[in-house]
């Protein structure tokens, strides 16, 4: 049973990590509460399996695995998501940004 | 009356020059143009970011060259192009009546042809014409669109079937670079992406905006040069999935 220890031991890791940048305060409050809380579930599920069978139960999914599996596609598809739009929104700024500069020549012109 | 050519351009030292050459020696001088060159037609080349002279060639041959300090790609060009034209257009009190023409650098459009390209706008049928390198009509045997690679013909049919799908509007050449807008539509126009999908974003701000649009059917001349600077199968491919974010995620 590596598997466990090993979860475990990123678990700690990625917690520890993100105390630090809360410290730093490159995260929020709320940010740093959201990953703390994944992070000790992520550790828990590990080492009590059985409340990702309760979850599964609840949403009538079936094997506790199943239910996490799922939650977890769902919650990366929407952090993807949510970085693109901001990707093509600084692409957007950035454009503009550069457009402003341009049309100085045209300003200088005058 | 004034046409302002706006030509997006990066790294085309070799074609610009000619290019802006062309556009300053088209005879707009017969009514409704008035005046000189001066008066008539402007050329604007947005200089995106070139590593090579296309600036300084741009402006040897009479061009007025607005520099992006970054390469940001065909949209963000165009996008700075056209609103520079219409600062011209307004900076000389002329906001009645002006055009802006684009064209590409690479010399595949034939700036003789902007006359009849802005001419369905000079007769109040349209504010904005597309020239169609695939459109062919009674008067105009399209002959040069046989030369035009099967491949590109292919990714072409593709673009406008998407542009269609996504925004509506079916057009016979939803990639072509060669367009015209009345000074007033081209103030309306946001556009917001930064490449090679802004040729579609065009299409879907005629839709939007639902101004009355003309396809004229144009010449074009592809070289192992030109072919290099158009949308390959990758690029091509990375465009619709821009298309499919600006539709759905923006």
């Amino acid at each position: 049973m590596l598997i466990k220890p090993l979860i475990s031991i990123l678990a700690l890791i990625a917690a520890s990590g993100v105390i630090r940048r809360f410290k730093h305060g490159a995260i929020s409050r709320a940010g740093f509460l959201f990953w703390i809380v994944l992070w000790i579930a992520a550790g828990a599920l590990v080492w009590v399996p059985q409340i990702t069978n309760r979850l599964a139960t609840f949403l009538g999914v079936g094997r506790g695995a199943d239910a996490v599996f799922y939650i977890s596609v769902i919650l990366l598809f929407y952090t993807v998501f949510r970085l693109f739009g901001k990707l093509e929104n600084l692409e957007h700024q950035l454009s503009d940004l550069v457009k402003k500069i341009a049309l100085r020549d045209l300003d200088d012109r005058r | 009356m004034k046409v302002v050519v706006v030509i997006p351009a990066y790294n085309e030292e070799r074609t610009v020059g000619e290019v802006v050459g062309k556009c300053k020696m088209q005879p707009f001088l017969s009514p409704p143009f008035q005046g000189g060159d001066e008066e008539g037609v402007k050329t604007i080349v947005v200089d995106d970011g070139s590593t090579d002279r296309t600036a300084e060639v741009a402006r040897a041959a009479g061009a007025i060259v607005l520099r992006h300090p970054i390469n940001r790609g065909l949209g963000a060009a165009l996008s700075t192009g056209i609103d520079g034209a219409i600062q011209l257009i307004t900076n000389n009190s002329i906001t009645n009546n002006s055009i802006i023409v684009t064209l590409d650098a690479d010399l595949q459009h034939d700036p003789a042809e902007i006359a009849r390209v802005i001419q369905p706008i000079l007769e109040g049928q349209a504010e904005v014409v597309i020239g169609s390198r695939f459109m062919t009509t009674g008067q105009h045997d399209n002959r040069t669109a046989r030369w035009i690679p099967i491949t590109r013909k292919i990714g072409n049919w593709c673009g406008n079937f998407f542009t269609w799908l996504l925004f509506g509007i079916w057009v016979t050449d939803s990639q072509s670079g060669f367009r015209a807008f009345s000074g007033a539509a081209a103030e309306k126009l946001r556009l917001r992406t930064s490449t090679m999908e802004v040729s579609s974003e065009i299409i879907r701000e005629i839709a939007r905006l639902k101004l009355k649009m003309a396809e004229v059917p144009i010449t074009v001349k592809y070289d192992k040069y030109s072919l290099s600077k158009g949308q390959g199968f990758l690029r091509g491919l990375e465009t619709l999935w821009k298309l499919i974010v600006l539709k759905f995620f923006r």
